[in-house]
């Protein structure tokens, strides 16, 4: 069509330069359509436990790669206009869903055993939080949420923050099939990745090792139930994508709130060296079974 | 070649002016402080003063410099126990001067250290202690920072929208029992061991109810269709609703010390802990009202408590506020046990009077044109009102004591 637009331009112009233009629009189009991949994604819904820092346990719920249960969940790696080909397993012996957030498609059910198949397309950089939206919100609260991470840049260090925060007593009662009541919800342990301070400062995936002068991407979600709001020492960011309130593109912030399944894609570029910490300023949630720090904190390294 | 030297000789005199270096004292203290709530309860707080001799407040005493500054902290721990920082929240300064005891260092008691850092951009910011935050943030140890633009100007940054007057709010919340027993540490794990955080009184600018109502540096006193600037800052562990009345048309033009992209128009801005908003309001009306701000929990969003800063919006800028010094607005007899009478040289236009919880139980928009008013207050309850008398051009906010007979 391009192409029809082009010649219809030179047939009336007369100008010689638009046939090569044409040919090199269409040929940077094939290029683009050409490099475009297909992916291939299995998602496991295991069922497991989830031990705390302080050693304690509870039920827990992960999306994983495998049927082997792990408590961090997936995070899928794409660039815009891929296809991702979605494969979701439910290895649990209860019902579960699958939903996309922000994506338009029917919510599924997988009974045990069951499997289901989506492709997904995405047309715009960003983070997408993928959750299990039966009994909402109860499965994802048990873990069942990931993320979609979104690039088109290859020379950025990438980094994944899946924000979770836990009553212990509400993940106990879940599993019982007992009700919990949202309204004095007060949650005791709170995680970045499945992980809390210590342990979260060994988790490559989260903490940011950069040099100075380097383009770090964050990609941020909260698949947890309370906000969190996630402030960074030593540099303010610009925002590549948003779905968070007053978070515009490209605004420049070092505090970033997130109500729950909202997102935030993060561009850094690091000005000096040094130790810098990134956590909660819900200061109550830089803690874990009440013992302070622990929690959402995490320290970058940049040098 | 004597022309050039002048030219350059003021140029370089221009710049000493422009950016200058500023030397402040802060002392860290955990030993001495207490403060008065609403109710007239007092608690136990921590501080950070600029006088040795000094009380400990909430906040702490605000810290104002202009783009370009160099600002020097020498900062003095005086704890017995406790460790202390300042961490300078926003400012990206290095590791060195960002007060974070888990990846520089800290003050034990009697220690000092200077703290430095360069105003690179104009806008609003916060310090606080960083040991043991979680305790000495709630303590009371955190104050305002407020970049202005270049030379001072009144802009919300260097060549930003141009202000009349700006107003900084820094919210916080108190749950009490954490200050009657002060969180210690676990020996063991060598970690803080926190009770459950259950706010009880919330704060703007340290203040409640009608302490917030008798505080000419909290509430908003502004002129009709001239910009007036709010800096909204949240150091506490809740979420801030600010409700704005319709007629102030406020706008946020910036965040975390810089412009935001786009101006967003709304009569609600959301502040979450660590966050800064800078708001633009300019009034289109005569407004005698309140900005609402609501403390909501971050795991329930459930509001825990709400205050009420009252706005006053005149036709001029001759705003006389009941200061207790020859005032143009004469309300008498106060304490009164049947009703008041009210005496102004200009013509009254509205008179309104709230409870401390800021429910309004008097409300006369006066049709009379006259400098006198009688109001009577049978059938109210004896105890502390405020009481708000609107004027052509002043207003007045006094309290008024009434005793049932």
């Amino acid at each position: 069509m391009l192409i029809n637009f082009l010649f219809m331009l030179q047939q009336k112009f007369k100008k010689q330069i638009i046939a090569p233009l044409a040919i090199l629009i269409s040929l940077s189009g094939f290029l683009q359509s050409a490099n475009a991949l297909q992916l291939h994604k299995r998602l496991y819904i295991n069922n497991g436990t989830f031990t705390t820092v302080d050693t304690l346990q509870f039920p827990y719920y992960s999306f994983n790669g495998s049927k082997n249960y792990s408590p961090t969940n997936e995070v899928i790696n794409m660039r815009s206009n891929d296809t991702l080909v979605i494969t979701v397993i439910n290895n649990d012996t209860s019902v579960h869903g699958f939903m996309v957030q922000g994506y338009s498609m029917a919510s599924i059910q997988l009974n045990p055993k069951d499997s289901f198949q989506k492709k997904l397309t995405f047309s715009k950089e960003g983070v997408y939080i993928f959750y299990d939206d039966f009994q909402y919100p109860l499965n994802r609260y048990m873990g069942l949420g990931g993320m979609i991470c979104v690039n088109n840049h290859k020379n950025t260090k990438n980094f994944y923050w899946n924000l979770k925060e836990h009553q212990k007593t509400y993940n106990k009662d879940i599993a019982n099939n007992l009700n919990v009541d949202w309204s004095t919800y007060y949650p005791d342990y709170f995680t970045i990745n499945g992980k809390s301070y210590p342990d979260l400062q060994n988790d490559t995936t989260a903490r940011v090792l950069a040099n100075v002068g380097d383009t770090v991407y964050i990609f941020i979600a909260n698949s947890g139930q309370s906000k969190h709001s996630i402030h960074f020492h030593g540099f303010h960011s610009r925002v590549l994508f948003s779905s968070a309130n007053y978070i515009q593109d490209n605004t420049i912030k070092e505090t970033y709130p997130l109500n729950s399944m909202q997102c935030v894609l993060l561009e850094m570029i690091p000005d000096k060296v040094g130790l810098y910490s990134v956590h909660d300023h819900n200061l109550v949630a830089v803690s874990g079974g009440g013992k302070h720090p622990s929690g959402m904190f995490i320290i970058m390294k940049i040098q | 070649m004597k022309k050039i030297f002048i030219l350059v000789l003021g140029f370089y005199a221009m710049n000493t002016f422009a950016q200058k270096t500023i030397h402040l004292n802060k002392y860290l203290r955990s030993n001495i402080g207490t403060i008065t709530l609403w109710d007239s309860e007092t608690t136990r707080i921590f501080g950070i003063t600029d006088a040795l001799a000094a009380q400990p407040e909430i906040p702490a005493p605000t810290i104002i410099c202009n783009e370009g500054d160099t600002v020097i902290i020498n900062a003095l721990s005086i704890s017995q126990s406790d460790h202390h920082t300042i961490h300078l929240h926003g400012l990206d300064v290095d590791t060195r001067n960002d007060g974070d005891p888990m990846t520089s260092f800290f003050l034990q008691h009697l220690q000092d250290t200077t703290y430095t850092f360069v105003a690179k951009h104009a806008g609003t910011y916060v310090y606080h202690c960083h040991v043991g935050d979680v305790v000495h943030v709630q303590m009371g140890m955190y104050g305002l920072i407020i970049i202005r633009a270049k030379d001072g100007v009144k802009t919300a940054w260097t060549n930003g929208p141009a202000f009349d007057k700006d107003y900084g709010w820094l919210t916080s919340e108190i749950d009490k029992s954490w200050h009657d027993t002060i969180p210690q540490h676990d020996p063991i794990t060598d970690k803080l061991i926190i009770p459950k955080y259950v706010p009880d009184y919330f704060l703007v600018n340290g203040k409640s109810h009608q302490q917030i109502w008798a505080d000419t540096l909290i509430q908003i006193n502004a002129t009709v269709n001239r910009p007036t600037y709010l800096r909204l800052c949240n150091i506490g562990f809740s979420d801030n609703q600010v409700i704005f009345p319709k007629g102030l048309n406020a706008t946020i033009i910036a965040s975390d010390g810089r412009p935001l992209p786009g101006k967003i128009r709304t009569d609600t801005v959301v502040v979450s802990p660590g966050e800064r908003y800078g708001v633009m309001m300019v009034p289109d009306k005569l407004l005698s009202d309140s900005i609402t701000v609501n403390f909501l929990s971050l795991n329930t969003n459930v509001i825990q408590g709400t205050e009420k800063v009252p706005v006053n919006i005149t036709k001029s800028s001759t705003i006389k506020v009941n200061s207790g010094k020859e005032p143009s607005i004469l309300i008498f007899p106060n304490p009164t046990n049947d009703q008041i009478s009210i005496k102004t040289n200009e013509n009254i236009t509205d008179v309104t009077i709230q409870n401390m919880l800021g429910q309004i139980i008097y409300e006369s928009h006066l049709d009379i044109q006259d400098s006198n008013a009688v109001i009577s207050l049978h059938g109210i309850k004896s105890g502390i009102y405020i009481i708000n008398v609107q004027t052509v051009n002043s207003t007045l906010v006094s309290k008024i004591i009434f005793q049932e007979n």
